[in-house]
């Protein structure tokens, strides 16, 4: 019982530390931050979304250098081949001259993985992610590789440039936890951008949680308690997102084109936990949910032509559906 | 757990207070159903329903919403995390307080604490927003339902407007034909007379300025139960009657039966009867018969008294003369000596001077007492109808908008039976009455009085008490100077008599004609040239020159 609260002591600390290296290197980004850190702790992948120079790159890059974890960057191109994600059998003259393979393994065998703008691969290189982001492992040649846990893949995609790009499937899309909008920065954060790079553009975070560290707070966060009724709040929200229910809210009849899936629910409730946790509270409640439909919906649902053609962006839709979903309470 | 369960009390006395609520409110919707169904159906009975209605369904409702909606621990948990902003921690703590582990004891100090900060009156007071609305719903129909058109069902009545309906004028009207009526008839008891006219005044007075109809029923209730009163006290003919029944001789039973039943035709053959056979008798069985008959009488007389009739009583007065005339004829002297009268008649050979005049004056005393009883018991019959049609009327004053189940006045009158008795008397006057008047020429013992003779109608008051035998020469011989058969006087015309200077008479004896040729026809006497005869006998006299009239 007192090493659980010892570790409870610790979860928090080690929250604290990570958040305030993170603000070494990222101005702002409060919300962006807190998603990102409870997806870590929970496991999950976070496709990260913004226009150029709002710091996707850098906040990955700074994660990285906090959490004392493997970190490998790839860098998607068009002409990006699957193994060249994966890594792949080369053949090697060993110290007797003999031929043998040997696997080369590629940068997804890092604990961090840095996606950056991941839409601009095919999505034959894309697919290459599908298995290690949902599974934590990976087959080539017929041999499948575990990846050392924790392992999370950190995406980054730029919303404006679409020529030349390959949007990412909708089963790819799923295997994200959290899709984190970074919104371009305020004149003041914008001027301590500016200071903050004068010198180096250099990383100043510190190493201060490891591995193994992460997975203990993982595993305390699967204790926080959840009430049937916040679960059946989230739930519902979730179910509410498919217009093919007749019991489904006019919100979504008009606006959505098709729901999120089951992967939705699990993330909502696992990520609410850590959220709860990462604000001093010891159990799960409603505003966890709805903080956190955002990032999860965001990426799970497609809204239709009635939405566009009025205006309405994917945040306000949700926005829509959990002020629906309120009235069920 | 003890903060909770500070906010819990809270919560629940607040529950109390709502089913309360919706208690009253659902009392209030079947006080109101119930006020108008009653209106509609049972008009008196509407308030008491409702109360009974209302309370029944308050209590019973009030319980049910407690019992069904009575809040859990864990719903109390979830208003307070709603309404103090605990995000969810009371209602964690509630589910899983029966588990354990380190962030769930982390989970209730947290919880515990956040509660223990808040004062009991962060938590106001709810009942619900629909509670109230409902009860003032509730209310309006509630107040609406005493404002329900009696009779609804009625689609004429309910269109007539109580505000509009002149109700003193038209019950004035109804009061005055019902005192005219009482007044019309003068074969009632004079003071159930003046009785009847004082109580249609206090009616038409509590009547006045009145239109709830509930209240109009109380007061002519009360009144028709005065009025019954008021009868039983002033008619004696049904407890004289049963006294009579208890007695052993037969004729005094079947004239109990007959008082009772209000039957003066049976009454007067009763007499009829009871001469008859004192008739047959002859000296000592003469005598010792109208003793025990006398004693008989007084035994009934003592028993009616008893049963609350008044020793001034005119039927008690009838049959305690007849007793004391019985009495005369135990104690007349003994004479064994044949009358010369009998001698010379050749009838009745062996009879004594005793017989004779026992067997005359018995005529004479049955013959009156027959004619006084018919004369009470019609006037109690007539008080009867007048009651019956008084009481009638006065049901109509209730309610006396047009279309109302009790309304009009056409029907309403005491036109009822009570008339017959008027010329019943009359005709029945043939018997033994007729005899002594007109064969007795030696002395009188009997009752005789001006008033015997044939035809004598009704109740001759003239009629005094016995006259000593042997005391005073008799006068039937002398024409009967009665008004005729079938005056009942209350006739209004006169009988049509032609005179020899030209003039026209009308006379009661046209009607009581009427009266004598039905109740002839009652008895079985079909033979209508004898009713004529009678009647002509009656308005010219026996031998023609109109002594009857």
């Amino acid at each position: 019982m007192e090493e659980k609260e010892q570790m409870i002591q610790e979860f928090s600390e080690s929250v604290a530390k990570i958040k305030a290296e993170l603000h070494k290197d990222i101005i702002g980004q409060e919300e962006v931050i807190d998603d990102v850190v409870i997806a870590i702790i929970a496991g999950g992948n976070v496709l990260l979304e913004g226009v150029p120079g709002t710091g996707k790159t850098r906040l990955v890059r700074s994660l990285g250098q906090t959490l004392d974890l493997p970190f490998s960057r790839i860098q998607f191109t068009p002409d990006l081949m699957p193994n060249d994600v994966t890594g792949t059998n080369i053949i090697r003259k060993d110290d007797d001259g003999n031929l043998t393979t040997h696997f080369q393994k590629g940068p997804i065998f890092a604990q961090i993985i840095l996606a950056d703008e991941i839409n601009r691969a095919t999505p034959k290189t894309q697919s290459a992610l599908l298995e290690v982001m949902q599974e934590h492992k990976t087959t080539v040649a017929g041999k499948t590789y575990v990846m050392q846990e924790p392992y999370f893949v950190l995406a980054t995609q730029n919303p404006i440039e679409q020529d030349g790009t390959y949007p990412l499937p909708e089963a790819q899309m799923d295997r994200f936890m959290f899709k984190v909008a970074m919104d371009f920065p305020t004149v003041p954060e914008l001027a301590d951008i500016v200071n903050l790079t004068q010198h180096s553009q250099a990383e100043n975070a510190t190493k201060v949680v490891d591995g193994p560290q992460i997975m203990k707070m993982r595993a305390l966060a699967q204790d926080v308690p959840c009430i049937k009724e916040v679960i059946d709040y989230a739930m519902t929200l979730v179910h509410n997102t498919h217009p093919e229910f007749d019991e489904t809210s006019e919100v979504t009849k008009k606006y959505i084109r098709y729901g999120c899936s089951p992967r939705a629910g699990q993330a909502l409730i696992t990520g609410a936990k850590i959220r709860a946790l990462i604000h001093g509270n010891y159990n799960v409640s409603f505003d966890d949910i709805d903080a956190l439909a955002f990032p999860v919906l965001r990426h799970r649902i497609k809204i239709n032509y009635n939405a566009i053609n009025e205006g309405l962006s994917i945040d306000k839709v949700i926005e829509l559906l959990i002020k629906e979903n309120r009235k069920n309470r | 757990m003890k903060d909770f369960e500070r906010f819990k009390k809270k919560v629940l006395r607040e529950h109390i207070i709502k089913s309360a609520l919706v208690g009253l409110g659902i009392g209030l919707l079947a006080a109101a159903l119930a006020i108008v169904i009653s209106f509609l159906t049972n008009p008196p009975a509407a308030v008491w329903t409702g109360i009974i209605a209302g309370v029944l369904f308050a209590g019973a409702g009030g319980y049910y919403y407690w019992y069904k909606t009575k809040p859990t621990d864990k719903k109390i948990a979830l208003r307070l995390d709603k309404k103090l902003g605990l995000h969810e921690k009371c209602a964690t703590m509630i589910e899983f307080q029966e588990k354990e582990g380190a962030i769930l004891a982390k989970q209730r100090e947290d919880a515990t604490t956040t509660l223990a900060e808040k004062p009991t009156k962060a938590l106001k007071f709810s009942v619900g927003i629909w509670v109230i609305p409902a009860l003032a719903v509730a209310s309006a129909f509630f107040t609406a339902a005493f404002f329900t058109p009696q009779n609804a069902n009625d689609p004429y009545t309910s269109r007539v407007d109580s505000s509009e309906f002149d109700w003193n004028s038209v019950t004035s009207d109804m009061v005055s034909d019902a005192m005219s009526h009482v007044n019309e008839n003068s074969n009632i008891a004079s003071e159930f007379q003046s009785f009847l006219s004082q109580i249609l005044s206090e009616v038409q007075s509590d009547l006045t300025d009145n239109s709830n109809v509930s209240e109009r029923s109380s007061i002519i209730g009360d009144a028709q139960s005065a009025i019954d009163s008021f009868l039983d006290q002033i008619n004696s003919k049904e407890e004289i009657g049963k006294a009579l029944k208890t007695e052993q001789d037969q004729h005094l039973k079947d004239q109990g039966d007959d008082l009772i039943a209000g039957d003066i035709p049976g009454l007067r053959q009763d007499f009829q009867d009871l001469y008859d056979d004192l008739s047959q008798l002859e000296g000592e069985a003469l005598r010792e018969y109208a003793g025990e008959l006398a004693d008989q009488i007084d035994d009934a007389l003592a028993k009616a008294v008893q049963a609350g009739v008044s020793e001034d009583d005119d039927l008690y007065q009838t049959y305690k003369q007849l007793a004391n005339w019985l009495r005369s004829i135990e104690e007349m002297p003994t004479d064994t000596q044949p009358s010369s009268g009998e001698q010379q008649s050749g009838s009745g050979s062996g009879q004594t001077n005793y017989d004779s005049k026992a067997h005359e004056a018995a005529e004479s005393a049955i013959a009156q007492a027959a004619s006084n009883a018919a004369s009470n018991v019609n006037q109690q019959n007539e008080n009867e109808a007048m009651a019956s049609a008084i009481k009638s009327m006065m049901e109509s004053m209730i309610d006396p908008r047009p279309g109302s189940e009790a309304s009009g006045t056409e029907g309403s009158g005491p036109t009822t039976e009570g008339s017959g008795p008027v010329s019943g008397p009359t005709t029945e006057a043939s018997g033994p009455v007729s005899g002594p008047t007109t064969e007795a020429s030696g002395p009188v013992s009997g009752p005789t009085t001006e008033a015997s003779g044939p035809g004598e109608s009704g109740p001759s008051t003239e009629a005094s008490g016995p006259v000593q035998p042997g005391s005073q020469p008799g006068s039937g011989d002398q024409p009967g100077s009665g008004a005729g058969p079938g005056n009942s006087g209350e006739n209004s015309h006169t009988d049509i008599i032609y005179t020899g200077d030209g003039t026209v008479e009308y006379g009661s004896v046209i009607d009581s004609y009427g009266g004598a040729y039905t109740d002839d026809h009652a008895h079985g006497d079909t033979d209508d040239g004898d009713t004529a005869d009678d009647y002509f006998k009656n308005l010219y006299g026996e031998d023609g020159q109109g002594g009857g009239k």
